[in-house]
């Protein structure tokens, strides 16, 4: 079975194709007094699988929904593949998909006719829509059950990856995902990560915002971070890990034995360390020189602590370190 | 309209065919009620045009009775039928029937065999007889007078009777009521059919309600926001599936008035027109409500309430006669009020087109009132 890839796209479409994927040149939204994206400027190139990272609250869904025209910024700019998304803002639909967070579909139809009515608002009919259609259910394996059963009687990872499905119809230059894994088995995990690898090596750039680091580390090569309604970091993935990447040493010590801990960091000014409870973290730029504290600490204070791990490098340690460890309660 | 419109349309009228409450809330409880009521309470509500006569069995055996027989034929509203007097009078002692007629073989006497639990129609049937009979005796009188004066020589006597035949008799002269009265009283299906139908027309508020909210707590509406859809699209073809269930209401409650108890519909275009005026009144009404609720529970429970209200007050479950005044003049205030009275006009009142233009027009403003709240009030933003 023939599966149509992103980049065969309108003639129209290709017209735009000198440019990135996204612009966004100063971009600010408020909703009263608060202040929801401030200035933001991003630019994603085309073909790129960018990451974007903020806690609850920093702005990840305000900024979705301005660059797919769901509000509009107060002011800045905001371009899809060349389209002002304000003045365009039908030809940015057509470039745009969107998966967003909530299954968005009707549980009392079956998959097929989800898969139409969507593919009809994007003006497909006729055997060009069945074919899309067909198409998208072959992508994320449900063309077996598609016509079988209600949407609502369909698994977690089904209606995910339907969900998904929804949004590949009209063969769109961006595809924008919201937490697209939130509650699905590995297993659909892994399939949707699949799909995903596939639609960006056909050349679709994707915008993929979720809390799991451990899934951009997998599947992206760009990562922005949003904080505040600010992009506070973007770029690639191992330049930031570079950057910012700390090793982590984290021991559980007696009373006693993290006294002694504590008075021999003071005079390490190549490590940084924070004691909570029983809880020793040491953290250092360099994985070496966390090794070394490590290795005295066991020899000369410690030899048999009741827990010691080592932390490489990480996005999550990235995270933390650029957005706090405070909790954020939307 | 687009064929984009016709999609969203389409898909929600799939999935209102699904939906077994909305058959039971729109359907089946507006036909149990009228039905249960109409059944219940036709002996309370009487009025109406009864076109059948009432059926009085009639006794008469010899020439001289059939003669007498003859001539009660002609008293209107009364079917007499031929009987013999064993069965004339099981038939009153059963209560089939409100009196019998028993004619004596030489026509002299007429005896008036009634149902004590019946008088009232009994002494009706009674007088009409009376009348009869005092007419024929008293025309028989005046022949035998006539015929006497020409036999007579005496020319006062002439004279006199000619001054009495002139004078006039004082005649009572019937004439039928004028249609468009409005003391008409309706019957049970006429008062509960069109009362519920209007009460659960504008019970559609609820489910558009309802439907425009799933659709937003879905997250499909913000899906479709983000397609190349206009938004009077997504709004028309989502209100379209009611418009249809609307005129599908009116056409099987009347339906089941019509087959079940008989009831006249009247001027057909008249019905037509004022079900549309009604349908786009009352979704009108159901998205005016949504605009102005933030959630679907609180939606569902202002048009409830509303609905319920203004049907009572609209003279849906009890006729506008046995309210005071001040509310017969608050049921002209409200849609439900408008279209109750101009399909009362049409089906008791044979009203027209034309007669019931007025209320065609004020329902329509009420429809375009509540539209321009409800375009100018409700939020796409999820």
């Amino acid at each position: 079975m023939k599966v149509t890839v992103a980049s065969e796209v309108s003639s129209e479409a290709s017209l735009s194709t000198v440019g990135r994927a996204l612009v966004l040149n100063g971009v600010t939204k408020k909703y009263g007094q608060s202040v929801a994206i401030d200035g933001v400027n991003l630019m994603v190139e085309r073909g790129t699988f960018m990451g974007l990272l903020g806690p609850n609250g920093a702005g990840k869904t305000t900024l979705i929904s301005l660059i797919s025209g769901l509000i509009k910024s107060d002011s800045g700019d905001c371009q899809v593949v060349g389209y002002d998304t304000r003045r365009n803002a039908a030809r940015v639909k057509q470039m745009l998909g969107v998966v967003p967070q909530d299954l968005a579909l009707y549980p009392e139809l079956n998959g097929w006719d989800n898969l139409m009515f969507f593919g009809s608002m994007y003006g497909l009919r006729g055997r060009v829509l069945k074919q899309r259609v067909q198409d998208a259910l072959v992508r994320v394996s449900l063309h077996e059950r598609a016509r079988k059963l209600a949407v609502g009687k369909y698994s977690g990872g089904q209606k995910r990856r339907l969900n998904i499905a929804a949004a590949l119809l009209h063969r769109p230059q961006v595809l924008i995902l919201d937490e697209p894994t939130v509650g699905v088995d590995p297993q659909s995990r892994n399939h949707i990560f699949e799909t995903l690898r596939e639609l960006n090596e056909e050349g679709m750039t994707i915008l993929y915002t979720t809390h799991y680091m451990e899934e951009v580390e997998t599947l992206c090569n760009e990562v922005a971070i949003i904080d505040h309604g600010k992009i506070i970091e973007q770029g690639k993935l191992r330049d930031i890990l570079e950057r910012y990447g700390s090793s982590v040493v984290r021991l559980k010590l007696t009373e006693a034995e993290l006294a002694r801990a504590v008075h021999l960091l003071q005079d390490k000014s190549e490590v940084s360390w924070q004691q909570h409870e029983a809880y020793l973290t040491i953290s250092a730029r360099h994985l070496q020189n966390a090794v070394n504290i490590l290795t005295t600490i066991l020899s000369d204070i410690a030899p048999n602590p009741e827990s010691c791990q080592i932390l490489p490098p990480s996005l999550e340690t990235v995270f933390i370190q650029l957005t706090g460890n405070g909790l954020r309660d939307e | 309209m687009n064929l984009k419109t016709i999609r969203v349309f389409w898909k929600d009228f799939l999935i209102l065919m699904k939906d077994r409450g909305t058959y039971i809330n729109l359907f089946v409880l507006p036909i149990m009620f009228s039905v249960v009521l109409t059944f219940a309470l036709g002996g309370v509500f009487g009025g109406g045009a009864n076109k059948s006569p009432v059926k009085i069995p009639v006794v008469a055996s010899s020439s001289s009775a059939t003669s007498i027989v003859t001539g009660l034929e002609k008293i209107p509203g009364v079917k007499w039928q031929k009987d013999t007097q064993s069965r004339a009078k099981s038939l009153v002692q059963a209560g089939k029937v409100v009196g019998a007629v028993l004619v004596s073989n030489n026509g002299r006497t007429i005896q008036f065999y009634e149902d004590p639990d019946e008088l009232t129609d009994a002494r009706l049937v009674l007088g009409e007889i009376n009348s009869y009979m005092a007419a024929q005796t008293l025309g028989t009188r005046q022949s035998a007078l006539v015929h006497a004066a020409a036999s007579s020589d005496s020319v006062q006597f002439k004279r006199d009777l000619s001054a009495i035949m002139a004078t006039p008799a004082t005649q009572v002269v019937p004439r039928q009521a004028d249609r468009s009265n409005k003391s008409i009283q309706p019957t049970a299906s006429e008062q509960y059919i069109p009362g519920f139908t209007v009460a659960f027309l504008f019970f559609i508020a609820s489910t558009i309600a309802q439907y425009m909210f799933m659709e937003r707590e879905r997250g499909t509406l913000r899906r479709l926001l983000t397609s190349p859809v206009r938004r009077y699209s997504i709004l028309l073809g989502k209100l379209l599936p009611n418009i249809i269930i609307g005129f599908g209401q009116v056409a099987v409650i009347f339906a089941v008035g019509r087959l079940l108890f008989h009831m006249h519909l009247g001027n057909l275009p008249a019905l037509f027109l004022v079900s549309c005026a009604a349908v786009a009144a009352a979704n009108g009404f159901g998205l005016m409500i949504t605009a102005l609720s933030k959630t679907q529970a609180q939606a569902t429970g202002l048009a409830t309430l509303f609905v319920f209200t203004l049907a009572t007050l609209a003279g849906c479950y009890v006729p506008l006669f046995l309210m005071p005044g001040f509310m017969q003049n608050v049921a002209m205030a409200i849609p439900q009020g408008w279209a109750m009275s101009a399909y009362q006009d049409i089906i008791i009142k044979g009203a027209n087109v034309v007669q019931v233009l007025p209320n065609i027009a004020v329902l329509c403003g009420f429809a375009i009132a509540f539209f321009l709240v409800g375009l100018s009030r409700f939020r796409f933003d999820t």
